[in-house]
């Protein structure tokens, strides 16, 4: 995987660097990615702030990049302001929980879990 | 609708592999289980408070776990893969669904990776929103096995009969019949769900109003009704109470066009079907003056 040095950068500059270190043109990023590389030059240069992130997977796939370190950059996975943390471990369905009692449930799954031995 | 979404082709492709590698095309109702044990999640006993693993939450959390299980329909354990539904679920279809709609946050590769982030991190609102948009579309291909439910709307007469079989038939609620009749036929199409019971000024309050692109494209795009009906504006609410089967709508162009509807009542919600009847053709290729 490669190491995202800058890392400071935004969403484009970073996929701009990181096409620059693998050595390789629009098109052979583009394709892949299932995109047009005329829409990876709007990425480049920061024309589209969000790009779905499928499409960032798809990208991280083709430049062998941290598709999450793409995610971050984009702004799509922020800092975690609960007190516990940890809500990404689970994907819930509900109707309108609180960041609050998603922590919540997260931590009462994993509780759950290591009472049952799974931890 | 799947279309509406830029993940669409991932979804499908997703969606399909998942129900070949399940057996599960044009087996009904649609083998939900099967589904699941083909990712390789498990599902976990029936999702419920339990009063010792509560004490071991400090107390801050305790509460709000509280309210939380009064809110709660399904989890993904993503470390685990375990699928968890809980009690408040109550209704067979629907619990079917919730299952699928977790399996879809495993299936698709994009959300299955947060299993990877760190525990200080979360999803910003927007694409936590997306995130469930495409776990609730993917449920759905799921369920209904992709184009089937659609194909086999189509050699049924419209009417409420032929959503209450289809429903029975993939093993979906009633809502998710009733949504996907809508967003997917071919003919100009519309369900209005509503609270089943009027309110004290004789209005109706309404959910959301699903429709065909062919209805869309007849009317002029996704029609914009206000949350509170009153029967004296929309006409066609006198289909819940009096045996009307047809109104007039003006289309896009303002012309009058009669429309054919049925009301259905399941208890949890009113559904109001409209549709556009299809013209018969007396001759091949139309009539010949």
């Amino acid at each position: 995987m490669v190491n995202m040095t800058d890392e400071f950068a935004d969403l484009a500059t970073t996929l701009r660097q990181l096409r620059d270190l693998a050595g390789k043109s629009l098109k052979a990023v583009a394709e892949p990615a299932g995109i047009s590389p005329a829409y990876l030059v709007k990425l480049e240069r920061g024309d589209v702030k969000s790009p779905s992130p499928h499409v960032l997977h798809r990208l991280a796939q083709t430049l062998g990049a941290d598709y999450l370190e793409l995610m971050r950059r984009a702004g799509y996975i922020v800092p975690d302001n609960t007190r516990t943390g940890g809500t990404l471990a689970h994907a819930l369905s509900s109707d309108g929980l609180t960041d609050e009692e998603a922590a919540a449930v997260s931590a009462y799954l994993t509780v759950l879990r290591r009472q049952r031995g799974h931890a | 609708m799947l279309e509406g979404l830029d993940s669409a082709s991932d979804i499908t492709l997703h969606v399909d592999a998942l129900l070949r590698s399940a057996e599960a095309y044009d087996r009904f109702p649609t083998p939900v289980d099967d589904i699941v044990a083909a990712t390789g999640l498990t599902e976990a006993p029936d999702f419920v408070l339990d009063p010792a693993a509560l004490v071991l939450l400090p107390k801050h959390l305790r509460t709000a776990m509280r309210s939380a299980s009064r809110k709660l329909q399904g989890a993904l354990d993503r470390r685990e893969r375990v699928v968890h539904v809980t009690d408040l679920v109550t209704h067979d279809g629907k619990r079917r669904f919730v299952k699928l709609h977790e399996v879809t946050h495993d299936l698709l590769p994009h959300q299955q990776q947060l299993l990877y982030a760190d525990d200080q991190e979360t999803l910003s609102p927007t694409t936590r929103a997306l995130f469930e948009r495409e776990a609730n579309q993917g449920a759905a291909e799921l369920l209904f096995q992709r184009t089937g439910f659609t194909r086999d709307a189509r050699g049924l007469a419209i009417g409420t009969a032929a959503v209450v079989y289809l429903a029975e038939r993939y093993g979906s609620s009633l809502h998710a019949a009733f949504r996907r009749y809508a967003e997917n036929h071919h003919q100009p199409v519309l369900v209005m769900r509503l609270h089943p019971v009027r309110n004290s000024d004789g209005s109706y309050t309404r959910y959301e109003q699903p429709c065909s692109s062919a209805w869309s494209q007849r009317f002029g795009g996704p029609p914009r009704y206000s949350r509170q009906l009153q029967p004296s504006q929309h006409p066609f609410l006198a289909a819940i109470d009096n045996p009307v089967d047809q109104v007039t709508i003006d289309d896009v162009n303002g012309e009058p066009v009669r429309v054919s509807m049925q009301a259905f009542d399941n208890t949890y919600s009113q559904f109001l079907l409209l549709w556009v009847p299809a013209k018969r053709k007396l001759l091949r290729g139309g009539l010949k003056r």
